[in-house]
This record gives structure tokens, C-alpha cells and sequence, in this order.
């Protein structure tokens, strides 16, 4: 059977005046239905450039995007369109200020001519309650809202189409801690409730690891490791994977993937990334090889895949920490 | 790695029954209220709490930075053995930036735009010291090493918004440092920083508190910076301190209910694996101004019985232990598996 969504060999370029940046420089992806697979990354290294790819809202330069094995149209209409939706960061800026909570929900009915007008109200009205928006409060401007009932709002209205796949752009990353919890609460409810397929981007480690199935994670465009979520957090077989997730606590996890490595200097300028691996300035593993070839993502059993030269040398033991 | 938590305490910092009043026509609101806490020398102490607890608030009070719409009241503030509980605009000059320095989220925002990192650096040590250009432009590039930023000499001509973001909170530290303070205010450091960027700049910050022998109040909403960095924590909720204790203690045996329910609701495994849903502390934060009569929690508190919704309950020190609790039925330690 073919995978719920399928991203292929997909390649976003941002003109900018000083050049142009490769956002995403060719990833591939496979999500199942119902399946979490969580994406993480620095800030800068094109999360958001893909997961907006995906649902339309910028133009890849080229790769395609399959769901249930269809190709999507680059116009996207009808139910293809209706199919992959997204919850944002921001729920500030995704919101117009002007239109009430219950007309934000009943926009994407209508853009999409579902329902007659007292439908699209009632089903309105039914989302919100769904998603803790009590009746009392759907006439609020969403300034009038706190910053979880606002994503509450963000979450309704993505869900207004009944999508298949939902795409997380950092959705609690702008919430306080005891919000959060709320709101992860609410999506994982609804995606056991309508087997829904979540692409969850956050820079928050533990919530990735909470919430994921497979954890994939991306370097400046390209994806260099991607796996089970435990194997991910638990036994990364990417240098930059480990660094990563040796921030995030746990002191016995963190001894067994190696010793503690902390990433010298910065993301390097996307205008011009390294030659060979992306990662190999900042890598403390790095030889002569890795600034030659390009490393592919190759396969370490169990749908682990890492893209480095020197993996093999630590898989299934703890990763050194110099060349 | 856990900073050692039996340091000798000095007090530098000594904070008493400090409110900031939001000052309104309709009545004035307080936005933080009767917060007490110390801080000693070496030490580090965590101030942690949920948007609009009173954090960056309760930092600029000491610095004397706040607007003029905001008014500052307290019992007794004392700073290296000298009183500022209602000092003298000389007074504050003084200590600001040469006894206390504040380092804050947005280095952009405190960075000056249009002038140079050497010139900024250097207008700031001469603030402090009568030294020559020359002395204080070896100054600068000393403390641009101390901050361990590369290449330092190359650096003094950059502007800020050059810099990486964490170059910027670098070239931020060492204009702080600049005076030789002697207690630090760290309003959220690295919150706005990548978790790889975020790790050196705690690093660099830890080494310079032990090396200089820094006091440190340090302001986050993040538990597991907390743990990487501070001696001490004080939890705020909606402009009180409601436990302060040593990480350790107030970490592992939380016995306010909302500390409890701080950590509680931050996940800790895999909801794939055993799918375990997260605890969630219902509602929100209420606003200042309209705060419920008792304990500020109360709406939101499993615990909750009679007297919370009559009595605010004041920070006390637990008999016996390092721990402050502001709590009518706290957790027991043995409640805190
Ligand atoms: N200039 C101001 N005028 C009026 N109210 C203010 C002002 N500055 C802050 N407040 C209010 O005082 C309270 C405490 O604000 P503060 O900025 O100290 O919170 P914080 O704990 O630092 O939060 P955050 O984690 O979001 O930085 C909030 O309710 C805030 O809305
Ligand atoms: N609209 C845009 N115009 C120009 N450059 C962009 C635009 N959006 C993103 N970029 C650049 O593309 C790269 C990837 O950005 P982004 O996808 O936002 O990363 P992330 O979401 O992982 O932080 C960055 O270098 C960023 O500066
Ligand atoms: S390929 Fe080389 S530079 Fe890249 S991660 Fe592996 S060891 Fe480091
Ligand atoms: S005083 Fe009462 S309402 Fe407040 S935290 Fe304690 S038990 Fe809960
Ligand atoms: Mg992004
Ligand atoms: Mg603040």
C-alpha cells in the first residue's frame, strides 16, 4: 500500500539580494497514516520552508508531494487541497484580527463552498467545543484570547476540512509550559480520533520525542539522520544528532550516546554551505573525506537511516568524541 | 553538570517585601507583590515562572529600569552592604552596571545599532574606570576573550546586527561585565537562542560565575535550564513567590502544588511508547488586575479547600529545612513519588 504522504527529492530555493538560499536541498520523506514523525533542527536550517512546501503555501523549485500514492496538483484544488492542513507557530499572525473566532473557523468552509450557511455555523460551533472554545467565547476577536486559546482557534480551523494530514509548525512552542500541555493533549486526542498523519516540527527535544513515532532530523536543507523515535533520542548515530540531543537531559541517555560534545561556532551561512557534508565545519568527528563526498542517507536496520561517513564505525557502540 | 549546591552563602543581594504597582487611574494594580529572595556570592539563583509571573519585572525594580507608569515599593533591599531600598537616582548610578549588571533576552535591544562592538565596549569601561582609549580598547579585547568569542581583535569593528545571535549575547556579556559587577541579572539569556547555541552561552556563563566569584539572578521559564545552571530556584506565579528552595529539593520533592504541577506537565517519554497523556494544570494565569481574593493559584488548584479562596497565603520558611512555601495544604514530601 502506498504511504499516506509521500514527499519526494524535494528542493525550495528563497531568492534573497544577496543570493539565493537552498531552504530544502532535497528530502524525501514517507509518513503513514496515523503516524507522528517528528522534525527537529536549528533555527535557520529550513523546517519551516518544507512544511510549507508541503501544504502549498510556497513553490518548490522541483520534487513532488503523493498522497494514498496520488500526485498532488502544484494548483492544489478540491480535496487534494483539503487533504494536508497546517497549525502554526504564531497564532498572532495566522489569525486575521478582525474576524471573529467563529468566522475564522467557518472561513475554510466557505472558501471551499462546504455546506450551506447555517451547516457551516453549526459545524463552526461544533469545532470550537471540540477544541475547548465553549460557546460563550466565539464571538471574541482572537486579541481577546489567551495565546492557548488562540492556537485552539488555529487547531479548529485546521481541522474545519477534516484533513488526513496536518502539518506542526512549532504548535506549542509559543505557549507556557502549562498550556502546552493542554494543547498536546488536544492534538494527540484528535489524531487517534480521525487517524490523522502529523508532520510535528519543534525545537523542543522531549516534546518531539513525546509525541513521535519517527524523529528525522535536518541539517541545513538535508536530512541526516531519520529513525524509530527511542533510537533517534536514545542511540543517534549522526554526530549532530547526538550533540543535539545531549541537551536534553537524562543524564544516563545522554553517557551512552557518546561523550558530551558541544557544538562549536554557528550554523554555517546557507548562501554558501560547506562542500562534501554540510556538517562537517562544526563536526568534531570530521576527516578528510567528509569535505570531498557528500554523504547519503544509508540504511542501519529497523528504518534507522544516517547520512555520515564514519557511522559504521560507531554503530552499536558510543560515538567518539574526536576525529 | 548539577552546580554544587552547598556553596558558603554570603548574602549580596537581599530583596524584602518587594511590589511593583502598575499605577492606573480606575486603581493601582500590583504586578508583583510582596516577593522576597536573596541571592550570595557564587550562588546562582533561578527565578522561574510562566509568562506574566513578575519576572522581568521584579529585575528591572533593581536595576531602577522601569517606566515611570510602574512604581516600585519594598521593605528592605540591600546590595553588597548598601541600601537601596528607595535610593537616590546617584545612588542607583552608582551600582548599576559597577555593582550589578543586567544581561537580557534581546541583545539587539540593548546593543547600540549604529556604533561599533570596540566603541560600545570602550564607552562602557570608561563609564566605570578613568583609563586611557588605548588601556580600555585592551580592555575591551580582554573581555571579548573572556566571553570566548574567536578572533577577537577582528570582531571590535563589527556592528551588532553583523553578529550571529549568539555572538550578539556574547558581545551583551562582556558589556556587562564591563564594570566589574559583582551580581548579574539574566533576563532569559537564551531563550531566544538555538538549544546548540544556548548550551555554550550557559557554559560561558557558569565558568564566569565560578571564575569571578559572580552573584547570579538568573530569569527563565525553562525547568531544565534551571537545573543546568542555578544553586537555587524561586517559583513565581502571578507576582509571588509561591517555593523557593535549593533545585534539588524544590525539583525532586516539589510541595507547592503549582511547582508540582510545572514539572508535571512537561512530557517525559514517549506518548507513543505507553501512551500516557500529559497533566494538565486546567486554565490560565490570571492577570494582575484581576487576581482572585486568596491564593492566586486557587481556580486552577486540585488542593484547594475553604481558606484559599479567603486568605492569601504568605511565604513561610519551613522549620528545619532551606525551603520557603507559600501554601495552605502543600504536597507532604512522602505525597511525591
Ligand atoms: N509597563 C507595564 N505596564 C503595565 N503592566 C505591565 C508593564 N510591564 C509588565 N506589566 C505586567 O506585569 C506583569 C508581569 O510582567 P513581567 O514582564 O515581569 O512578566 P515575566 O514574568 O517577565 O513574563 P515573561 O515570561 O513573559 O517574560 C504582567 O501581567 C504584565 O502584563
Ligand atoms: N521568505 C524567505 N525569503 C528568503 N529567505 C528565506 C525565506 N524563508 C526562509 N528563508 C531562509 O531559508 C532558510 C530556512 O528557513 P526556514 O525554513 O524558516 O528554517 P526553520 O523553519 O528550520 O527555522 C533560512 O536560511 C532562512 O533565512
Ligand atoms: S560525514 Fe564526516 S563531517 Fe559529516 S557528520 Fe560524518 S564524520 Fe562528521
Ligand atoms: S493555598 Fe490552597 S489554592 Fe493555593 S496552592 Fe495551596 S492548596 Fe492550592
Ligand atoms: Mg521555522
Ligand atoms: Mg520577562
Amino acid at each position: 500500500m502506498s504511504p499516506r504522504l509521500q514527499i519526494d527529492a524535494m528542493v525550495v530555493e528563497h531568492r534573497t539580494k544577496r543570493g539565493v538560499v537552498h531552504a530544502v536541498a532535497g528530502v524525501s520523506l514517507e509518513l503513514e497514516a496515523g503516524e507522528t514523525l517528528g522534525l527537529v533542527g536549528e533555527s535557520g536550517c529550513g523546517k519551516s520552508s518544507l512544511a510549507r512546501a508541503i501544504v502549498g503555501l510556497n513553490t518548490p523549485k522541483s520534487g513532488a508531494i503523493r498522497i494514498d500514492g496520488r500526485a498532488t496538483d502544484p494548483g492544489r484544488r478540491g480535496a487534494q487541497a483539503r487533504a494536508i492542513q497546517m497549525v502554526f507557530q504564531d497564532p498572532y499572525g495566522s489569525l486575521n484580527p478582525r474576524m471573529s473566532v467563529r468566522e475564522l473557523v467557518e472561513e475554510p468552509l466557505s472558501v471551499h463552498r462546504l455546506g450551506n450557511r447555517a451547516e457551516r455555523a453549526a459545524r463552526a460551533k461544533a469545532l470550537l467545543e471540540r477544541v475547548g472554545i465553549s460557546a460563550a467565547m466565539q464571538d471574541r476577536l482572537p486579541h481577546q484570547l489567551s495565546g492557548g486559546q488562540r492556537q485552539r482557534v488555529g487547531i479548529a480551523r485546521a481541522m474545519a476540512l477534516e484533513p488526513k494530514i496536518v502539518i506542526c509548525d512549532e504548535p506549542v512552542s509559543a505557549l507556557d509550559v502549562s498550556v502546552q500541555a493542554q494543547v498536546l493533549n488536544l492534538l494527540l486526542d484528535l489524531q487517534k480520533e480521525q487517524e490523522l498523519t502529523f508532520l510535528f516540527i519543534s525545537h523542543d527535544l522531549e516534546v518531539v520525542r513525546y509525541v513521535s513515532h519517527r524523529i528525522a532530523v535536518m541539517y541545513l536543507g538535508v536530512i541526516v539522520e531519520i529513525g524509530p523515535a527511542e533510537g533517534v533520542w536514545s542511540l543517534p548515530l549522526h554526530p549532530y544528532t547526538r550533540a543535539l540531543m545531549q541537551t536534553a537531559g537524562d543524564a544516563e541517555r545522554v553517557a551512552a550516546t557518546g561523550p558530551m560534545v558541544t557544538l562549536a561556532s554557528e550554523l554555517p551561512n546557507p548562501l554558501h554551505p560547506p562542500s562534501g557534508c554540510r556538517f562537517r565545519t562544526r563536526c568534531p568527528l570530521a576527516i578528510e573525506v567528509c569535505a570531498r563526498d557528500v554523504p547519503a542517507l544509508e540504511d542501519f536496520g529497523d528504518g534507522h537511516h544516517v547520512a555520515c561517513h564514519r557511522a559504521r564505525e560507531w554503530a552499536g557502540t558510543a560515538m567518539p568524541a574526536h576525529a | 553538570m548539577m552546580p554544587n549546591a552547598s556553596v558558603p552563602r554570603e548574602s549580596l543581594l537581599d530583596v524584602e517585601g518587594l511590589s511593583i504597582l502598575i499605577k492606573d487611574k480606575r486603581g493601582d494594580v500590583r504586578a508583583v507583590e510582596d516577593v522576597s529572595f536573596s541571592v550570595a556570592a557564587g550562588e546562582t539563583l533561578a527565578l522561574v515562572g510562566e509568562s506574566g509571573a513578575g519576572k522581568s519585572l521584579t529585575a528591572l525594580a533593581l536595576m531602577r529600569l522601569l517606566p515611570k507608569t510602574l512604581a516600585v515599593e519594598a521593605k528592605r533591599i540591600t546590595l553588597a552592604g548598601k541600601d537601596l531600598t528607595s535610593p537616590s537616582e546617584l545612588d542607583i548610578r552608582k551600582v548599576r552596571g559597577s555593582i550589578m549588571a543586567m544581561i537580557f533576552q534581546d541583545p539587539l535591544s540593548a546593543l547600540n545599532p549604529v556604533l561599533t562592538v570596540e566603541r560600545q565596549l570602550v564607552e562602557a569601561i570608561r563609564l566605570h574606570e578613568t583609563i586611557s582609549r588605548s588601556d580600555a580598547r585592551a580592555r575591551a579585547l580582554e573581555l571579548l576573550d573572556m566571553v570566548r568569542i574567536p578572533a577577537a581583535a577582528a570582531r571590535l569593528g563589527e556592528y551588532p546586527h553583523r553578529l550571529s545571535g549568539g555572538m550578539r549575547q556574547r558581545v551583551m556579556i562582556a558589556m556587562a561585565l564591563a564594570g566589574r559587577p559583582r551580581l548579574i541579572l539574566a533576563d532569559e539569556p537564551t531563550t531566544a537562542l538555538d538549544v546548540t547555541i544556548s548550551g555554550q552561552i550557559l557554559e560561558l556563563l557558569k565558568e564566569l560565575q565560578r571564575d569571578l566569584g559572580l552573584g547570579m539572578l538568573f530569569i527563565t521559564h525553562d525547568l531544565h535550564v534551571v537545573r543546568s545552571v542555578a544553586h537555587r530556584v524561586a517559583v513565581m506565579y502571578s507576582g509571588r513567590v509561591v517555593e523557593s528552595g535549593t533545585v534539588a529539593d524544590v525539583f525532586e520533592r516539589p510541595r507547592h502544588p503549582y511547582t508540582e504541577g510545572l514539572i508535571q506537565a512537561r512530557p517525559h517519554g514517549s506518548f507513543v511508547t505507553d501512551g500516557h497523556r500529559l497533566r494538565e494544570i486546567a486554565g490560565t494565569v490570571p492577570v494582575p488586575s484581576a487576581r482572585p481574593p486568596g491564593c492566586a493559584f486557587e481556580p486552577r488548584c486540585g488542593r484547594a479547600e475553604a481558606d484559599c479562596r479567603q486568605i492569601v497565603p504568605p511565604l513561610v520558611l519551613e522549620p528545619g529545612t532551606a525551603r520557603s512555601l507559600a501554601c495552605f495544604h502543600p504536597l507532604q514530601q512522602e505525597q511525591y513519588a
